[in-house]
């Protein structure tokens, strides 16, 4: 039986595999390519083409599938393309299975070798991916690495297929192949283009490519992910189930499905919800606020999230329960249950990681919901029950400034409701760095109190590693954090305070680090003459001195700025020379804003010098119209890192 | 804008199994290790039953230690792997969860691209601040030429850690201790009817400490191994691991059959690779070219692949394989044109070990082929694709060899360690001062294992990504240096590679009044490398020996004349040391610079820390010196 459902398999392959436009398989006798772009002959290699067709076929139980086919042919120019290349994974689970699969190598002189069929090894990943390797044989400078790959694939009527690489490709190919009825949206980013659907054989074809793409280099202050040219897909129209021009999803369905989901609980999960409420601390709670923030420490600490549970339940609330482990899903539908056992009022939302790709919400997508936010609209005040390490109201940083989608509820229907989540001010996402330095009577050690306070994302970013760790290993971190040379001789008396996640929900608890250092590499000498390179105090400072042409425009995580106040007390008998550096004033700005500054000042009384540096970034995105200026800021705070004062016997 | 903390964090938070934590964070309430040897089908297999329960006692530690993996290889079996969790209730009892649901996977290590090695990760269930969790499981295994180390030190603190060992009458075990402090386990011998049995504790163990430049844990981490020497069947003495001539037997058994028939194709490349060398010498290094810029690294590694090389031919086809493939494939292709190579066994620096002392397959994780010239053996390793020919590879030096002379003769001899004198870098810098900027023409020679190294380094890049690499290497004598130009030179026009570099540092001078501060100490080569740990068992690695001879060229502007240079300053003793010295020639500063560090092992004992930390101490002091230049009045 399993033979003949086996060749009808087949046959369903072959028969419906003229339909398409793309021929997806390999040449009977292959020849090298001549590539005339000579920018990308100087790569390591070339993708010279691929192609991912996915065919929308019904299996025999009558549920739509794909069946995916891939071909890849790619140049090795060099042995790095040779070792990027040269061996090839391919996920292969139950649910997407392998029916195909041929890979061959031909050599700049034209010799074919393909593999056999016992080269491809079957492989467990550690994140419960099953893949299937191999090794292309045979392969050195100049060969080109060839394969094709069929798959059965689950179906999704949604998703994303990236055309652009790390290395140039010359053409690279996305199609979906439908039965007549099934309309899909596709979209085109980053320089995809998006041909006319057609039809052709009584299949429906829709087809996007890019061609002729560079290999994207990763760049200081930018994001990269979200550069490369992508297609996005979506399933719109079933013209047999719906009248024509209604659309299947849209994402008013799609949050209420979402609300749905995360809303409708049992009897059975409702009692369970109300037990894990039963406790005085939660009583204690009067303001809503309060309530949040007790449910969102007590999910995340009792709690624990990782990206693969073992088990098909982990989303179910008794096995949350009862195992005190779950995924993301399950997370987000432990806290809907106690927000909803305690009369919270709440929406739920998602965005992505604008660093990854911003949301377009224009497009209707579903696997662009990866992030989830809660909003609680009696406070005004956003959480992310997926991120362990944060408390409301913070959320990561880049996902401020990009469009979400939250379910709104109005007469009990619920709609999908865009907005975006601006960053707080940048003022509030600060770094404070006090230093107070005096030196010992042989000059030739700077003893240096050190104190940083973190406040805002840039204290939510850091405080996992002081509260995750004690001791030593915290002091370690710490160590590393407040260094000032590559690495201090001495440095101890480590203080911490408010190092708790609690600190995060209270205004203005910032986390508090100090220390002493105490320090001899800033000490150099000139004959009698002391030389205290007092720019390092501010710490090691990133620098763009000398960078290639700019490709992106500007972005960082959020806005924030920096405030140093530098105190030295000057040895008894000594003079200080060479201070007018320290007075430095750089400022970028765009259409008439202040987009970044670097400001030093210093006043010296007496034996007391005193330097007051100040660096603000007030933008998360920034044109790269004003790079040139922006680089001067940042190198203002690489070069304040070398400015070295004198000290001179009087 | 601050770089690095963030990254920081999550390197920590990554390698949080590693770390040693605090007591009260959780720990390990017992580990617990029975061995059983016995004999099954007339060969003996070990049978061990592990029992490991923790103890979580904060809330850290339910994110930090939630999970515990099991690795095991093709010779091993795994059965009857219980875990169960018991976790407080508010009514003060324990509530059992049993875990069903584990994740097997194929263990990834590193460089090996296909392993059969099983990991089978486990997720603690139920975990509340107060819970146990238990695991249990038996390992068999019917290969006794590898053995597990008992360890003594883990990543969390241990309650109670008991190993025991229980050998029948007829099979003859013994031990090697390594970094057993006096006292630190207790032991005890019963001796019964037909077995003997050994046990060792120990009670509230720290967690081992992870040091910086430390080589790795085996080298300083309390450890015992046992070997089973032989065992007596029917009154005959059967060898197992009694001495490296059983474990020489064995492998040789096991590749026995690679390689017998030399083929035609080997034969013909053979012929083509040395075509024009009279020298044997020289035939055997252009095989040894040939394979090391021929053949690519990939590794598969299941069943027997990992103990037995493939065949040359096969080899040569795919052009890539793993070190025991690479080093087949030299064996065939010298053998073919009647050189005697041969294979060879050896561990990397990562395992402490030699053969003489512990002649189990734990004692090497490569191999290699070996030939001898006149007296002197030469080793080739093709697993770098820029081994210098007549040195050894970085990761074999200082490491005992098995040598396989025959299928039943070999020799085992130290593979020697590359000195200070060979490892040098020559550099001369030639400086230049255009007001307060300093433009600089460097010039670097690479010799020794520093020649295979540059090499290495470069062997990735595309040309845009060689500029960038010239961009890192000026910015890490300062970061605001900009570079002019440059060039590498290619190892194949030269021995040894030479880099130069133009650059210009912007603002180097300090200027006050009538005099200019420059240090002409560009690149302080170990400033930062005191140790700092105040109480450390681990040694010091190096990856090489090394020595460098910087000469420093100041050309003293015209208008100014030299007020101040720095005192000489020098530091010598066998293993490391320092010279610096000034003088002025003509209308040049010259500053010539000597460094060193030379060890025979490439370790430095801790006894030895304080005087290290001297020497930087004096070092360092002379890198702070600055020279002062003086306009000249007119």
């Amino acid at each position: 039986m399993k033979k003949i459902i086996l060749v009808l398999f087949i046959y369903l392959l072959s028969d419906e595999s003229n339909a398409q436009r793309l021929n997806i398989d390999w040449e009977a006798t292959p020849t090298i390519h001549i590539i005339k772009n000579e920018l990308f002959l100087k790569e390591s290699a070339i993708v010279i083409k691929e192609v991912n067709q996915y065919e929308v076929s019904k299996d025999l139980s009558d549920q739509l599938i794909y069946t995916h086919r891939i071909h890849k042919i790619i140049r090795a120019n060099d042995e790095k393309g040779i070792e990027m290349f040269n061996k090839i994974k391919i996920g292969n689970s139950e649910n997407s299975p392998i029916i195909l699969i041929k890979a061959r190598t031909i050599s700049p002189s034209g010799k074919v070798m393909e593999l056999e069929a016992n080269a491809f090894k079957d492989v467990k990943e550690d994140n419960g991916y099953s893949t299937k390797i191999f090794a292309l044989e045979g392969v050195e400078k100049g060969s080109e690495i060839e394969f094709v790959v069929y798959k059965r694939q689950q179906f999704m009527p949604f998703g994303t297929e990236y055309l652009q690489d790390v290395v140039p490709v010359l053409e690279n190919w996305f199609e979906i192949v439908s039965d007549k009825n099934l309309i899909f949206d596709i979209k085109g980013y980053n320089g995809a283009v998006v041909e006319k659907d057609t039809t052709i054989n009584n299949k429906n074809s829709f087809l996007a490519y890019a061609k002729n793409k560079v290999g994207l280099k990763e760049e200081k202050y930018a994001s990269y992910v979200s550069h490369f040219a992508r297609v996005e897909y979506s399933l719109a129209y079933n013209l047999e189930e719906k009248k024509r021009g209604d659309r299947l999803f849209d994402w008013d369905d799609y949050f209420s499905l979402v609300y749905r989901q995360n809303t409708s609980f049992s009897d059975k999960d409702i009692k369970a919800g109300i037990k894990l409420l039963d406790n005085q601390d939660y009583r204690n709670c009067k303001l809503i606020i309060e309530k949040i923030n007790w449910i969102e420490n007590f999910s995340k600490t009792s709690f624990q999230q990782q990206d693969v549970v073992q088990s098909k339940d982990a989303d179910e609330i008794s096995f949350i329960i009862k195992n005190k482990l779950t995924d993301e899903k399950g997370m987000t539908k432990l806290f809907s249950l106690l927000f909803t056992v305690s009369q919270i009022n709440f929406q739920i939302g998602y965005t992505t990681n604008r660093f990854i790709k911003t949301f377009d919400t224009e497009f209707i997508n579903p696997d662009n919901l990866t992030s989830c936010i809660f909003y609680f609209p009696d406070i005004k005040q956003y959480l992310a029950p997926n991120e362990p390490f944060y408390r409301m109201p913070y959320i990561p940083s880049t996902w401020y400034d990009n469009n979400c989608l939250f379910t709104k509820d109005s007469m009990n229907i619920i709609r999908a409701e865009k907005r975006m989540i601006a960053h707080s001010d940048v003022k509030l996402n600060y770094t404070n760095h006090d230093v107070h330095v005096f030196f010992n009577t042989e000059l030739d050690t700077a003893t240096i109190q050190i104190k940083n306070t973190f406040q805002g994302q840039n204290m939510v970013e850091i405080l996992p590693g002081f509260i995750l760790f004690e001791n030593e290993k915290r002091d370690e971190i710490a160590k590393e954090m407040l260094r000032i040379s590559e690495k201090d001789e001495k440095i101890n008396n480590f203080k911490y305070e408010n190092n708790d996640f609690k600190y995060l929900t209270m205004e203005d608890n910032p986390l508090k680090i100090s220390a002493i250092i105490y320090a001899t590499n800033q000490i150099e000498k000139a004959g009698n003459k002391y030389l205290f390179k007092i720019g390092e105090l501010i710490g090691r400072q990133a620098e763009m001195y000398q960078e290639n042409e700019r490709q992106f425009d500007i972005e960082i995580p959020n806005p924030h700025q920096y405030t140093r106040n530098i105190e030295i007390d000057i040895p008894a008998g000594y003079k200080v020379n060479n201070l007018d550096k320290l007075n430095m004033h750089v400022v970028a700005t765009y259409q008439g804003r202040e987009t970044c500054k670097f400001v030093s000042k210093y006043t010296l009384k007496d034996t007391k010098l005193e330097v007051n540096v100040f660096e603000v970034y007030n933008e998360s995105q920034t044109s790269k119209s004003v790079y040139e200026d922006y680089r001067k800021v940042i190198n203002a705070a690489a070069d304040f890192n070398k400015i070295v004062i004198i000290l001179e016997k009087l | 804008m601050k770089t690095g903390s963030i990254l920081l964090i999550l390197f920590f938070l990554g390698c949080s199994h590693l770390s040693a934590m605090n007591k009260n964070s959780a720990y390990i309430m017992l580990y617990s290790q029975e061995t059983t040897i016995e004999l099954k089908n007339n060969h003996p297999v070990s049978k061990t039953d592990f029992k490991i329960n923790f103890k979580f006692n904060d809330e850290n530690s339910l994110k930090l230690y939630r999970s515990y993996p099991i690795y095991y290889s093709y010779f091993d079996k795994l059965k009857n792997l219980e875990v169960y969790t018991k976790n407080p209730t508010s009514n003060g009892k324990f509530k059992k969860i049993e875990i069903k649901d584990f994740k097997k996977s194929n263990a990834s290590s590193g460089s090996v691209f296909y392993s059969d090695q099983v990991e089978i990760n486990i997720d603690f269930l139920g975990l509340t601040v107060g819970s146990e969790a238990y695991i249990s499981y038996t390992m068999v295994t019917e290969e006794l030429h590898f053995t597990d180390p008992m360890t003594f030190r883990y990543y969390l603190p241990i309650e109670a850690l008991q190993y025991k060992l229980t050998i029948p009458k007829n099979v003859n075990v013994s031990f090697i201790e390594k970094n057993m402090p006096p006292n630190f386990a207790t032991y005890t011998k019963l001796e019964k009817k037909n077995e003997t049995i050994h046990n060792w504790s120990a009670n509230n163990v720290d967690p081992e400490k992870l040091c910086e430049h430390a080589p790795s844990l085996f080298y300083y981490t309390p450890h015992i191994l046992y070997k089973v020497n032989y065992y007596t069947l029917n009154g005959e003495k059967k060898n197992i691991s009694n001495s490296s001539d059983d474990l020489f037997q064995w492998y040789s058994k096991n590749i026995k059959g690679v390689n017998k028939i030399a083929s035609e194709r080997i034969k013909m490349l053979a012929d083509s690779i040395t075509k024009g060398s009279v020298l044997e010498i020289e035939k055997v290094e252009k095989i040894y070219d040939w394979v090391k810029s021929n053949i690519r690294y990939v590794a598969f590694e299941a069943g027997m692949e990992g103990l037995v090389p493939r065949e040359a031919e096969a080899i040569c086809m795919k052009r890539y394989g793993d070190c025991k493939d690479m080093s087949s494939i030299q064996f065939a292709l010298l053998r073919a044109v009647n050189i005697p190579a041969c294979l060879t066994w050896i561990g990397t620096r990562s395992i402490p070990y030699t053969y003489s002392e512990v002649p189990l397959k734990n004692t090497d994780n490569h191999m290699i082929a070996a030939y001898k010239n006149g007296t002197e053996w030469i080793f080739l390793d093709a697993t770098d694709p820029n081994g210098i020919f007549g040195l050894p590879t970085d990761e074999i030096q200082g490491k005992q060899a098995m040598i396989g002379l025959s299928d039943s003769t070999y020799e085992l001899t130290m593979v020697p360690v590359v000195t200070a004198r060979v490892n040098s870098i020559t550099e001369e810098c030639h400086l230049k001062l255009t007001n307060n900027d300093v433009a600089i023409n460097m010039v670097s020679q690479f010799g020794g294992s520093f020649a295979g190294n540059f090499a290495n380094q470069i062997h990735y890049l595309t040309e845009k990504e060689k500029e960038e690499n010239a961009k890192g290497i000026i910015k890490s004598i300062s970061n605001n240096a900009i570079l002019n130009k440059y060039s590498f030179s290619s190892k194949e026009e030269d021995k040894m590679p030479k880099t130069t570099f133009d650059f210009t540092i912007k603002e180097y001078v300090k200027e006050v009044g009538n005099e200019k501060y420059i240090n002409l100490l560009l690149e302080k080569v170990f400033m930062n490398n005191h140790i700092t740990e105040e109480i450390r068992t681990a040694p010091y690695s190096f990856n090489l020996n090394m020595s460098t001879h910087k000469t420093y060229i100041l050309e003293i502007p015209e208008d100014y004349k030299v007020t101040f240079k720095p005192e000489n300053a020098s530091f010598k003793n066998e293993n490391f040391g320092f010279d610096i010295n000034y003088q002025i020639e003509n209308n040049q500063l010259i500053c010539k610079q000597i460094l060193y560090a030379d060890f025979p092992t490439l370790l430095m004992p801790v006894e030895q820390f304080s005087a290290w930390n001297g020497f930087i101490k004096l070092l360092n002091k002379a890198y702070k010196e600055s020279v002062i230049l003086e306009k000249k009045s007119k």
